[in-house]
């Protein structure tokens, strides 16, 4: 991946967003500050592949409005994140507006939804986030009518561990790895649908599910990489039983993390791309791969 | 009729299950959980069918599919891959190592009884039919 992880922070004084910076930091990017608009103007012309701007409310009213229409007339690619407070400028409302805005002080989960939904597409393009999404529900789908709900970056202690977790990591023309995690009482009753009438189930059993799971998804993606001319090699599934344990890769980019329900039941897929090919993904599917249940004979 | 299959799979709830398919159709089933594990079994044990995986610790399916076919008592006995590997090169070099069906899981219990009847008692054309889905273009991704 190509993608720069360099966000640059707006400040009257350095410090005041240092739990923004902190955040930032672990969701994987490079965190550069300057004081005012001007400064960031200036940066801006020498960092072409900077991924974001936060300005806080406080610099903004040192003419973040002009900042906000020179911004986007040099660089409409570039997304820009303002924080603000109830008495904010009138004037970051009129004109050109950021893509987001957020209530200060920023709080972990609404800084990192909106830096989510930003730059989403320049980690995770829509296809292959939608590839996962839809992999995982035509798998758990013969298991039961599941739904994706909201994904969102994750941090090193936000991960989706809980009691039963089953990693599987793959290589090849993209690589990074797959993570299903659920408790013990949804693994229990996914089981059941898969061998019904089962009485006292194992837990290494209940583990061995999940990870049959997370490789049958595994299996769909890989389908879909090859439909776009990219070749992937899985690795066998990894146990964790983790519940309220984290899990860190230093150096990562950040992973991704989406829940999926069905009623009470809730399935955590958590997904790291390393690197892919882009290009191959513009050139849409190319080949043709078997569907589930699918029957070849030869 | 008396018959028997070698279920090859890391999975222990896939062999379960496949367990479970077969010991309704009066199979007698056996396990093995790798390759290396299922060449030893389908040596030792006379079956009539082996269904594996391919991603398995130890030995993949593939190679001990090879390695069964350099076997003359082995060369005739039908053998199934049934894997979440939807790729068509993958799918080549299964036939390549000399699998005679490439299923992706999962698989509804009927279906997968259906390709065994075929395959197994020749209700179509035999054990080695060319390639084309087991009953009509309506078994396409039924499971959906």
């Amino acid at each position: 991946m190509t993608s720069d992880r360099r966000v640059l922070v707006v400040d009257r004084t350095d410090g005041a967003l240092a739990g923004v910076m902190e955040e930032l930091d672990l969701l994987g990017f490079r965190v550069v500050w300057v004081p005012s608009p001007a400064a960031a103007l200036a940066f801006i012309k020498t960092s072409p592949t900077l991924s974001l701007v936060i300005v806080s409310a406080t610099a903004a009213e040192d003419g973040g409005d002009e900042f906000l229409t020179e911004v986007k007339r040099n660089r409409p690619d570039l997304r820009v994140l303002c924080g603000t407070k109830p008495n904010a400028p009138p004037s970051l409302r009129r004109g050109a507006f950021p893509d987001s805005l957020i209530p200060e002080p920023f709080r972990p989960n609404a800084l990192r939804t909106a830096v989510s939904a930003l730059l989403a597409e320049q980690f995770y393009p829509t296809a292959i986030a939608t590839a996962i999404k839809s992999s995982a529900l035509e798998v758990l789908g013969t298991l039961g009518e599941f739904r994706v709900d909201a994904g969102e970056f994750l941090v090193p202690n936000q991960t989706a561990l809980s009691d039963l977790s089953a990693i599987i990591a793959f290589s090849g023309e993209a690589s990074g790895h797959l993570m299903l995690s659920m408790t013990s009482e949804d693994a229990r009753s996914l089981y059941l649908r898969f061998v019904p009438g089962a009485r006292a189930v194992p837990v290494d059993r209940l583990e061995d599910l999940v990870g049959e799971l997370c490789n049958r998804i595994l299996g769909r993606l890989s389908a879909f990489f090859a439909q776009h001319a990219m070749s992937i090699q899985q690795t066998t599934p990894l146990f964790i039983r983790a519940a309220g344990s984290t899990m860190r890769y230093p150096g990562r980019h950040p992973s991704f993390g989406v829940q999926l329900t069905r009623g009470d039941a809730r399935v955590s897929l958590e997904y790291y791309l390393a690197d892919f090919d882009r290009s191959k993904l513009a050139s849409g599917a190319t080949k043709e791969v078997l569907g589930l249940g699918e029957i070849l004979f030869f | 009729m008396s018959w028997s299959i070698l279920v090859v799979d890391d999975s222990a709830t896939a062999r379960t299950q496949l367990r479970a398919t077969f010991e309704a159709k009066g199979a007698r089933v056996v396990e093995a959980e790798n390759g290396r594990e299922g060449l030893w079994r389908a040596r030792s044990e006379k079956v009539d069918l082996i269904v594996s995986d391919v991603h398995m610790p130890v030995m993949d399916g593939l190679q001990m599919i090879q390695e069964l076919r350099k076997h003359p008592e082995l060369a005739n006995t039908v053998i199934f891959v049934l894997t979440s590997d939807a790729t068509s090169t993958r799918a080549a070099e299964g036939k390549k190592a000399g699998a005679n069906a490439w299923i992706i899981k999962p698989i509804k219990p009927e279906l997968l009884w259906k390709a065994v009847e075929k395959a197994l008692f020749g209700r179509q054309s035999g054990s080695h039919a060319k390639s084309t889905p087991v009953a009509d273009d309506a078994v396409r991704n039924v499971n959906k």
